[in-house]
């Protein structure tokens, strides 16, 4: 095992390595799906867009919708929604000192699918502001019941993380259950509802990425203000306290912002199951503990684990499109008990 | 506690009370004044609520009831920030760790000086290499917590301490996890904080004999109240020690420090075995039988001891256990008054104990004593533990009556553990109904 002499040296060439990867997936996805383009010809799209640009072929106008109307925004928001996921379990796992937690514990994501699962059922098909009815619907359910837990698990002006975590679990296996309840009384929508829990980024619009840019922007500016403080989290909440920290409003505040930025990841791609577990862990092995170095690198791993996820999934039976969800799972969970058995400080991580 | 001759003291508690919901009180009625500067030890057995009071002027609990004051304000009205600032505390479990480098652990003390927006300066820097010097962690800078030793992060937890910048330091048995030299090195060290720095510091010590040598104040708690505080002198008493740990303790003076120096005997060697009533006369001198008085006392027997001469250690000893006893003046014979007052001890006495001593001709009166007892048929024992060759100094006289003695029937034991047992069986056959 070697030593961690230079955290920094270390977090940089992560981030060297890491934005190398990330743009030939990149590049990857965007030439990759049931219309193969060619690397030439993305880049003539692309640099087509340039104000200044001259095009000297002409460009087929099918190609350039499918580039820049379809593959573009999907990439960009499977990578915001990774990179979302990805820190929202960091700041899971921080204020809970717990490796199993995730963004689902604490309800968020099975707010999300109950909401969503609600307007499929009753077959809701509106557009606000060019936002259909069912991320709304998602959005909604996972706010109310991050509540819902927040306010069970509150006494008085504390915030007992434990009772959080145990009344998230309750809430959500509760939830699931109703969700099965109304699948089965609505079969017809069984296919639809299912496709939806299992996340994906079919038919995701430019609307999306502006409809959910901004939680996630506040979200992670939030989170990263407060790196220092998450730090002093992992001592233990009485020794934080002593260290000055008012853990009582942290714990609030981070419970806020990541229950924010889940619902605005989940309300555009359903739930995404295994990101927000499996990066923040990959990450504190190579790079530490550090927030101020896990949260960056987090967000970087994340956004290029469920591009490439995504990738897969829409090219691996194409035309057929997997769930996202699927993928994440099938490829995550195989390489996440390798990164465990292979590396004892994972496990030795969380005493 | 001393008081501070101006101003307010620098820590006041003041009839505090704690207990969890529906617990049982676990402080009872707690007030306390340490001045700023003091070196303050509290001590007390497992579970009196040392740490909890710790933990109550630290605010990571609340009292029930009752007040705490840092130099006059109330700890209610501060954010853990401002106290922080103030208030250092050195856990004493350090339940989990990750992998953090040793410098980023002890750089986290500074958060309560660090401004959100500018991050850490220059100064947090310098302050975090100097108290990685105080407790000797520089070259651990760079070394993940996870891989140290306990007294590698023990003293990495009391280098985050420091880097606070206290004004108070509270350390719940800060030197568990450490080897005697370390604990001493760390409490040198702090003890030379509070003294440059002003730096008031209140320990909770398992060791009563640190606590002795290192403390200004002592603070002794039983089942959550102040049972005695003060000077380690006026603390650390047979009779406070007796009620705080149900324990036999001998305190004596260190000779070097001049602090109280404290031995516990174990139970096994403090029960009563003594029959009521039954008189045990010894007959020592020369420090042969200090362990054996001390044992018979805390058997529970009735003792008394001659004829010894003044500021002996045996004459110490009996002095200390307040043993009824005959003694004479140092380096000369025993006096003709002595020897009369001896033989009346011994008459009286129901059982006659000679110790293993030498004998000259200062002392072969005891020898006489001790012959002249067993010849009219009081029990005698004899601690013949060394032969009586190399303990005669007269000449031969001294053998030549140690053989006489033997005839007479007394009884000869070869060790202090023989002669407990002995007297053990003594007790049945002296008291058959009981």
């Amino acid at each position: 095992m070697s030593r961690v002499s230079a955290p920094r040296k270390i977090f940089m060439l992560f981030i060297l390595v890491g934005c190398f990867i990330l743009l030939l997936t990149i590049m990857l996805a965007l030439t990759a799906g049931s219309v193969r383009l060619s690397l030439g010809k993305v880049l003539q799209i692309l640099t087509n867009l340039l104000p200044w640009s001259n095009p000297e072929a002409p460009i087929d106008a099918i190609e350039q919708k499918i580039l820049l109307d379809l593959r573009l925004p999907r990439i960009i928001l499977a990578m915001i929604i990774g990179a979302t996921l990805s820190i929202a379990g960091v700041i899971f796992q921080s204020l809970f000192r717990n490796p199993m937690a995730d963004p689902s514990v604490i309800g968020t994501s099975s707010g999300a699918a109950l909401g969503a699962t609600l307007a499929i059922a009753a077959g809701f098909d509106f557009r606000i502001m060019n936002i259909s009815s069912v991320p709304l619907a998602a959005f909604a359910g996972a706010v109310s019941v991050t509540l819902l837990v927040y306010n069970l698990a509150r006494t008085g002006n504390r915030l007992p993380m434990a009772f959080m975590l145990l009344a998230g679990i309750a809430v959500s296996t509760f939830l699931s259950s109703i969700i099965s309840l109304i699948m089965i009384l609505r079969r017809t929508e069984m296919y639809n509802i299912l496709s939806w829990l299992m996340g994906g980024f079919a038919l995701r619009r430019w609307s999306d990425v502006v409809m959910v840019l901004p939680y996630i922007v506040i979200g992670i500016l939030i989170t990263v203000m407060f790196s220092r403080e998450l730090n002093l989290m992992l001592l233990g909440e009485e020794r934080a306290r002593q260290l000055g920290l008012n853990s009582n409003r942290l714990q609030k505040i981070m419970v806020l912002s990541a229950s924010l930025l889940v619902a605005g990841a989940v309300s555009i791609s359903g739930v995404i199951g295994f990101v927000g577990l499996l990066v923040p862990h990959m990450a504190r092995l190579v790079v530490g503990p550090d927030h101020k170095y896990l949260l960056p690198a987090s967000a970087l791993a994340g956004g290029t684990f469920l591009l490439i996820s995504d990738t897969i999934s829409r090219t691996v039976l194409a035309p057929l499109e997997l769930p996202v969800g699927i993928v994440t799972s099938l490829c995550g969970a195989p390489f996440f008990i390798y990164l465990l058995r292979k590396n004892k400080r994972a496990s030795e991580t969380f005493k | 506690m001393s008081e501070v001759p101006n101003g307010s003291p620098e820590i006041e508690v003041t009839n505090l009370w704690f207990h969890y919901p529906n617990g049982e009180n676990i402080l009872r009625n707690i007030s306390l004044r340490i001045p700023k500067g003091g070196f303050t030890g509290i001590i007390g057995p497992n579970g009196c609520g040392k740490t909890t009071l710790i933990r109550c002027i630290a605010k990571s609990l609340l009292p029930v009831t009752g007040d705490i004051r840092l130099a006059g304000q109330n700890i209610k009205n501060l954010s853990s920030r401002e106290i922080a600032r103030k208030i250092a505390v050195v856990p004493q479990k350090w339940e989990f760790i990750f992998p953090f480098t040793a410098a980023d652990l002890v750089m986290m003390g500074r958060f309560p000086h660090i401004q959100r927006f500018h991050g850490e300066t220059g100064h947090d820097q310098e302050v975090v290499a100097q108290v990685m010097g105080y407790t000797n962690t520089l070259h651990l800078r760079d070394r993940l917590v996870t891989e140290m030793s306990g007294g590698e992060l023990q003293r990495v937890i009391i280098a985050q301490a420091l880097a606070q910048s206290p004004q108070i330091l509270l350390l719940d048995e800060p030197t568990s996890f450490l080897d005697i030299n370390h604990q001493i090195e760390i409490l040198e060290v702090i003890r030379g904080l509070s003294q440059i720095q002003q730096l008031t510091v209140i320990t909770v010590f398992h060791d009563l004999n640190l606590a002795s040598h290192f403390c200004d104040d002592l603070v002794l708690l039983k089942s959550g109240s102040v049972l005695a505080s003060g000077s380690p002198g006026q603390v650390l008493t047979g009779t406070n020690l007796e009620q705080a740990y149900d324990v036999k303790a001998r305190i004596n003076m260190d000779p070097l420090t001049a602090k109280p120096f404290v031995r516990i005997y174990p139970v096994a060697y403090s029960a009563p075995i003594g029959i009521s009533g039954l008189r045990i006369h010894v007959i020592g001198g020369g420090g042969a039988t200090a362990d054996l008085l001390e044992a018979l006392h805390f058997h529970g027997f009735q003792l008394s001891c001659g004829v010894l001469n003044i500021m002996d250690s045996d004459w110490m000893t009996a002095k200390e256990l307040q043993v009824k006893l005959v003694e004479t003046p140092p380096f000369g014979p025993i006096t003709p008054e002595a020897h009369q007052t001896h033989l009346a001890f011994i008459k009286e006495a129901d059982i006659i104990i000679l110790g293993n001593i030498p004998f000259g001709s200062g002392n072969s009166m005891n020898l006489e004593a001790a012959l002249d007892a067993s010849q009219t048929g009081k029990p005698v024992f004899v601690c013949d533990f060394t032969p009586i060759s190399r303990r005669d100094f007269t000449g031969g006289s001294a053998t030549e009556r140690y053989a006489r003695l033997q005839k007479s029937g007394a009884i000869y034991v070869r060790s202090n553990q023989e002669l407990l047992e002995t007297l053990k069986k003594l007790k049945i056959i002296g008291n058959p109904e009981g």
